[in-house]
């Protein structure tokens, strides 16, 4: 029996009240209406009632001698067993699912005014080898240490022209590698009228 | 008459802008991009081999290496960018504690050869003390921030690097070097490459071929080792006196300012050869040997640093 009844009556009074919306009434009959329906579902179902044979074989069965002792473990085992094998499991799949890149396809336009880079840098090669032809059969030259040298860079950027121009046919032409080509046809040039001066 | 003429101009501007307008093509450019995380470790070293690329290496807080590499084949016809986007091929994987990033072009056999424009666009970030390797052919390299041991092997690339400690090795060849404070042990090796360095502390060693050396403010510098054949060599620092000197020129000039007050040792017109102690006990030491290019000292007023 409560001791302070009256004391308690008095501050339960005092507590907020608050009224439910209307919404929170209709879910809650909407819940009950479900439940009604469902025991009346079930009170409907066919009853069965199992012949004697099966009682028997019921009971046959539990009166069977208990299964040996490492059945009995390895069946202990099996719930540790099986979650182990979904932490291996999910673990696998972090691991090799962090190795699968993510890849997505984007879209663009873009404009470019393909008049300048026009391919050029090849006109002037022929004028460049006649020169260079008799530039070579020149005593002068012959014996001059500097126009081996000079011939020596010639080859570095005659070399180095030709990676440019490779990149070009492997990748496509752009503003960058007209730029790296500009640079290399200018030192070939300079080298080039230093040759000249041996014929 | 004044209407006539105002006709005639209307019409030539028109046709001047159809001429130009004719010039500009609208490509259809499809990219693709792959992102990939890999959890990092002391002893890691990531190593970048782009091709074409613009590579960006960056540090952030987290200990992971991860990197987004997108694959660019720009086409007027947007079948045939689709279609070539598959001719560029990428590598991104975990080799022992190696992490290789690769990108290169390879076709199917009897595939058409490649008509888009292709390239390659990588960020890369990773701690900062994790060591990077970074090979690049043809591109531009952006490295900043790292704390412990870069190499860079660069062949007709831009190279730029920004706040950079530790072991710094560049070899560049066809290139442009631009740095910008550098504190570490820096070796770099240039051929036929313009290099521009700015705010540098440590030791630097140079050995360049056929191309300039610009070097601004290397206050911090403990020892500066130029060896150079038919390169030119700028110095501005706003404290030139307070370094030692042994400059060595076959077959170019040396200028420096009036007050600095060099001993001329081999005066000859083919051969120079100068040398400097300042008057106080330590001091860093500044060697330059060049042949067939001018040495030039100025002094560059103190900037406030950014």
């Amino acid at each position: 029996m409560e001791k302070n009844k009256e004391t308690l009556k008095n501050a339960v009074g005092r507590l907020p009240q608050y009224l439910p919306e209307d919404a929170v009434w209709e879910g809650l009959e909407a819940i009950l209406k479900q439940e009604d329906q469902l025991r009346r579902a079930i009170r409907e179902l066919p009853a069965y009632a199992p012949s004697g044979v099966v009682w028997d074989s019921i009971q046959t069965e539990l009166d069977r001698k208990p299964a040996s002792r490492r059945l009995r473990m390895l069946s202990s085992w099996r719930i540790p067993a099986a979650a182990a094998a979904l932490l291996l499991l999910f673990l696998g799949y972090r691991f090799f699912s962090a190795d699968i890149p993510q890849t997505e396809l984007v879209y663009s336009t873009e404009t470019v005014d393909l008049s300048l880079f026009a391919y050029d840098w090849d006109q002037d090669e022929p004028a460049i080898l006649d020169l260079l032809t008799f530039a070579k059969e020149s005593l002068l030259a012959k014996n001059d240490p500097l126009f081996h040298s000079l011939l020596k860079e010639l080859e570095e950027l005659d070399e180095a022209k030709s990676e440019v121009k490779t990149m070009i046919d492997r990748y496509g032409i752009d503003g960058e590698l007209v730029l790296k080509l500009s640079k290399i046809e200018r030192e070939r040039t300079s080298i080039i009228k230093e040759m000249a001066a041996f014929i | 008459m004044k209407n006539t003429l105002f006709f005639f101009l209307a019409c030539a501007l028109l046709f001047g802008v159809q001429e130009t307008a004719a010039q500009v093509t609208i490509f259809q450019v499809v990219t693709k991009r792959i992102e990939k995380t890999f959890n990092y470790r002391d002893g890691y070293e990531v190593n970048i081999e782009g091709e074409k690329a613009e590579v960006q290496v960056e540090t952030w807080e987290k200990n992971e290496i991860g990197i987004q590499l997108d694959l660019i084949s720009k086409h007027p016809d947007k079948k045939i960018a689709e279609r070539d986007l598959a001719a560029i091929k990428y590598l991104a994987e975990r080799i022992k504690n190696k992490i290789y990033v690769r990108n290169y072009i390879s076709t199917e056999e009897g595939a058409p050869k490649p008509e888009a424009h292709l390239s390659a666009k990588y960020i890369i970030k990773l701690p900062k003390d994790c060591p990077v390797y970074l090979k690049n052919y043809f591109g531009i390299a952006k490295v900043s921030d790292l704390s412990n041991r870069l190499r860079v092997n660069s062949e007709f690339s831009r190279i730029g690097l920004q706040n950079l400690k530790g072991i710094i090795d560049v070899k560049t060849r066809f290139g442009d070097l631009q740095g910008r404070h550098l504190d570490g042990i820096m070796a770099i090796n240039s051929r036929r490459s313009d290099i521009v360095l700015r705010d540098l502390k440590g030791k630097l060693d140079i050995e360049a071929f056929y191309g300039t050396i610009e070097l601004f403010e290397f206050e911090g510098i403990s020892h500066l080792n130029i060896l150079a054949e038919k390169t030119d060599i700028f110095l501005f620092d706003s404290n030139l006196q307070a370094y030692g000197y042994s400059l060595t020129s076959n077959f170019g000039k040396i200028d420096y300012p009036g007050d600095l007050r060099f001993k001329v040792l081999e005066p000859s017109e083919n051969l120079k050869k100068i040398e400097f102690k300042p008057s106080k006990e330590f001091y860093p030491n500044i060697t330059i040997t060049i042949s067939f290019g001018d040495v030039h000292l100025e002094k560059e007023k103190k900037k406030a640093k950014p």
